[in-house]
């Protein structure tokens, strides 16, 4: 029997290289914004091992961040499970999203 | 045959493109046109983690067609004897941490290696029945540990989550473990003897 646990929706920024992850980390914890380093899943393969997970609600918040910092994001993912189903589905710059906004 | 236009799109969008029509494609064949070979390498994963069969053509240095062979009723029954063998082999286990990083050469990168390795643990299809730790793997249960969130997802999931007495006693962090249940060497030999042992 399996006993596979359910996994919340969040989104992912991916890097180019693994010290860009490491430093996205670190800018995050400075700020005081809860993100966290996973291995990048399979299906997304998006540049380097290690993509920056965080709740989608302080995606611009971190967007707005390394963009600061100059950290440059390869990828934005969500990561959302739908009739069951894991699925990773490409978005635009939360950045990009919050200043259309303005 | 269902044509998907993928050129000029990085990843992962490609493969989130081939992900959308192999949904409603069922016995239809889906072609990719592609113009990068990590897209390539990235359509053939995801045809074989699907278990369908693809063929790829090299148009040029930048045109590649990858076709993903429709659904078939063989592929079916296939699909369904490999879940029964998987379900057969996937036995229980239990997952040794006996260091507080992974793999020898820069601790930096195993400290980091380590983290990513319990996260991952805590996306498995099958979740371990405990994770012992010992050496200086207990620092992992430990105040100062950057892998508790995850230790707690994995607890509350009902995965024992075992340190070894001995080594919170030898390096003084008897008092700062935060997690899980102190055991002892008996109790480590009988889950491994016990139990299939994951190691990372």
């Amino acid at each position: 029997m399996k006993n596979r646990l359910q996994i919340p929706d969040f989104m992912l920024a991916s890097f180019d290289s693994s010290h860009d992850a490491m430093h996205s980390e670190e800018a995050s914890k400075a700020a005081g914004i809860k993100a966290r380093l996973i291995p990048t899943p399979e299906l997304v393969k998006a540049g380097c091992g290690l993509s920056l997970r965080m709740e989608p609600k302080v995606a611009a918040d971190i967007a707005r961040l390394l963009n600061e910092e100059g950290v440059k994001v390869s990828h934005w993912i969500l990561s959302t499970t739908i009739d069951g189903v894991r699925q990773f589905i490409a978005q635009d710059s939360p950045l990009k999203a919050k200043d259309q906004d303005k | 045959m269902i044509i998907v236009e993928a050129e000029g799109l990085a990843c992962p969008f490609p493969v989130i493109e081939a992900k959308k029509a192999l949904r409603s494609s069922g016995s239809e064949d889906v072609l990719l046109r592609v113009d990068n070979e990590v897209a390539v390498g990235n359509l053939k994963r995801l045809a074989t983690s699907m278990q369908r069969e693809y063929s790829v053509k090299e148009l040029s240095a930048e045109l590649f067609e990858v076709t993903i062979k429709g659904e078939t009723e063989g592929a079916a029954e296939a699909s369904a004897k490999t879940a029964a063998v998987l379900a057969e082999t996937d036995s229980e286990y239990i997952v040794q941490i006996s260091s507080n990083h992974m793999g020898a050469g820069n601790d930096e990168l195993g400290a980091i290696l380590m983290k990513s390795f319990i996260y991952s643990l805590t996306e498995q299809d099958r979740l371990p029945v405990a994770l012992v730790f010992y050496n200086t793997g207990v620092e992992l249960t430990c105040e100062g540990s950057a892998v508790l969130e995850d230790l707690k997802t994995l607890e509350k999931a009902g995965v024992s989550l075992l340190s070894c007495g001995l080594c919170l006693d030898f390096l003084k962090l008897k008092e700062k473990l935060l997690i899980g249940e102190i055991t002892n060497m008996y109790r480590i030999a009988e889950l491994i003897r016990t139990y299939r042992t994951a190691r990372p």
